[in-house]
């Protein structure tokens, strides 16, 4: 172990920290999207059951599998038909490697975040809706006023716990050549036959990243427990 | 249709299929560490031993912070290394894929140890005291309470988080085909790049593991209704 090529590691993986960031933040937001829409069209027999079939696919198999199923697949794909080809934007965005894994990333957190959308809304009593309901507010305020709230507190632990696994899942980008944390750590240990200094600056580098969203959550969610103090305090 | 006949015939689906028997054995034998782990971690909460305590802490901090990536590659190396050195004094020569072998079962038995481990200090939390006193003041032995009291909660309370462990711990399985285990997803991985034929291999890997989640959810169906005594004393 030597300290210089430790001090060296922790230089060297800083710049993969951005691509790391991105990997989670673009694919956890498109993940959301993707999860309350699932449960806006529950009620939709025949479009819920494709999007079941989804739920049961991206949850049923490993990440590891999605990611290259998707890096290969539409990848020929996109290579063999040549539609994006005519764009020059999508062209340039689809011969990296990092928007394919951007994609996978977000299609598997949406379907693990259904389930925890899903499990926040029905903790919620029926009753509640209808009494909103019955005292002329519009579905939009219900949503706004009585829904949201209260769904969005319930499946903040759980949504902080799926982040955390997200941003463990995002290592695995480095396998299909994104340069992310995990992917200069194994460049720094190519380069230097030595593997511990720059595992042990990636490992505090994830630590640090998972230890900043606990603490982001934890503050969200004493943002978000507010009308949990105002309803005591009226009752 | 060619593909597929090609692919069947041409011994690659039985490949696969040998290939899955060995990511379910990596699978029980990482469960099986998994599950000692976090036996002796929980045995040491119920009788406060201080340092294994805070052992514990570290250990699943690390554990759950870090990707399982970086815990593989870390095992691996840490385990080549040792078997290098033994190599060099005792002139003991170990077959390096029974070392990653070894490394890999560890390294996804330490990870789903470490989820384990909090699942059942959590449900520990759930257990009322009152009844260790109680079962105290009826002068019962400590491993009696252990075995009587504690152990028949504690599945109750932990059934469905141990079974979603279980779940992720085949997905994780996929993982240690990096350090070169020749299990489904290396298989299938090798087939593409030796075929070119992504969508095939892929998709037949994507059966099989949803077919080990079905299976494995049976199964567990199965043993919650034999068991259905025990899992009703949390409710």
């Amino acid at each position: 172990m030597s300290f210089n090529l430790l001090l060296q590691s922790f230089i060297g993986i800083v710049k993969g920290i951005p691509a790391t960031l991105a990997l989670v933040s673009i694919s956890g937001l498109v993940g959301i999207i993707i999860a309350i829409l699932i449960n806006v069209y529950r009620k939709h027999k025949s479009i819920n059951a494709v999007l079941q079939v989804y739920v049961m696919l991206f949850t049923g198999t490993p990440l590891f599998l999605q990611l290259f199923f998707i890096y290969y697949g539409l990848g020929n794909l996109v290579s063999s038909t040549n539609i994006l080809q005519k764009h020059w934007l999508l062209a340039e965005l689809f011969r990296t490697s990092f928007i394919y894994a951007l994609i996978a990333m977000a299609l598997n957190t949406g379907a693990y975040g259904s389930g925890i959308i899903k499990a926040a809304i029905s903790a919620i009593p029926e009753g509640q809706i209808e009494a909103a309901r019955a005292l002329g507010l519009s579905r939009w305020q219900t949503f706004r006023r009585i829904l949201f709230p209260q769904a969005f507190y319930y499946a903040l632990p759980s949504y902080s716990n799926e982040l955390i696994l997200l941003v463990k899942a995002s290592s695995l980008a480095s396998v299909i050549t994104v340069m992310d944390i995990t992917g200069y750590m194994q460049q720094i240990f190519s380069a230097t036959y030595s593997f511990y200094e720059p595992f042990i600056a990636a490992a505090i580098y994830y630590l640090a990243i998972n230890y900043s969203i606990i603490l982001l959550v934890k503050k969200l969610s004493k943002k978000a427990s507010l009308w949990l103090k105002q309803s005591s305090m009226t009752a | 249709m060619n593909i597929i006949t090609d692919f069947l015939l041409g011994g690659w689906a039985k490949q696969l299929l040998f290939a899955s028997v060995l990511t379910i054995l990596l699978a029980v034998i990482a469960y099986i560490i998994g599950f000692i782990v976090a036996f002796i971690f929980t045995i040491a909460k119920l009788f406060n031993f201080r340092i294994v305590n805070f052992i514990c802490n570290i250990y699943t901090t690390i554990f759950r912070g870090i990707p399982e990536l970086l815990v593989i590659f870390f095992l691996f190396y840490a385990f080549s290394d040792i078997s290098r050195e033994a190599n060099a004094i005792f002139s003991v020569n170990i077959d390096s894929s029974i070392i990653s072998f070894i490394a890999a079962a560890i390294a996804l038995g330490l990870i789903s140890g470490s989820y384990l481990t909090e699942v059942f200090k959590g449900g520990l939390s759930a257990i009322n005291s009152g009844q260790i006193d109680a079962a105290k003041a009826l002068a019962m032995s400590e491993l009696t309470i252990v075995f009587r009291i504690i152990f028949p909660q504690l599945i109750s309370y932990t059934w469905h988080p141990v079974i979603n462990i279980w779940l992720s711990t085949i997905k994780d399985t996929s993982l240690v085909a990096v350090i070169g285990i020749s299990e489904l997803m290396f298989k299938s991985n090798l087939g593409v790049t030796t075929t070119g034929q992504p969508f095939v291999f892929y998709g037949f890997a994507t059966i099989l593991y949803l077919s080990m989640m079905v299976l494995s959810n049976l199964g567990f169906k199965r043993l919650s209704y034999k068991y259905n005594y025990l899992l009703k004393i949390s409710r």
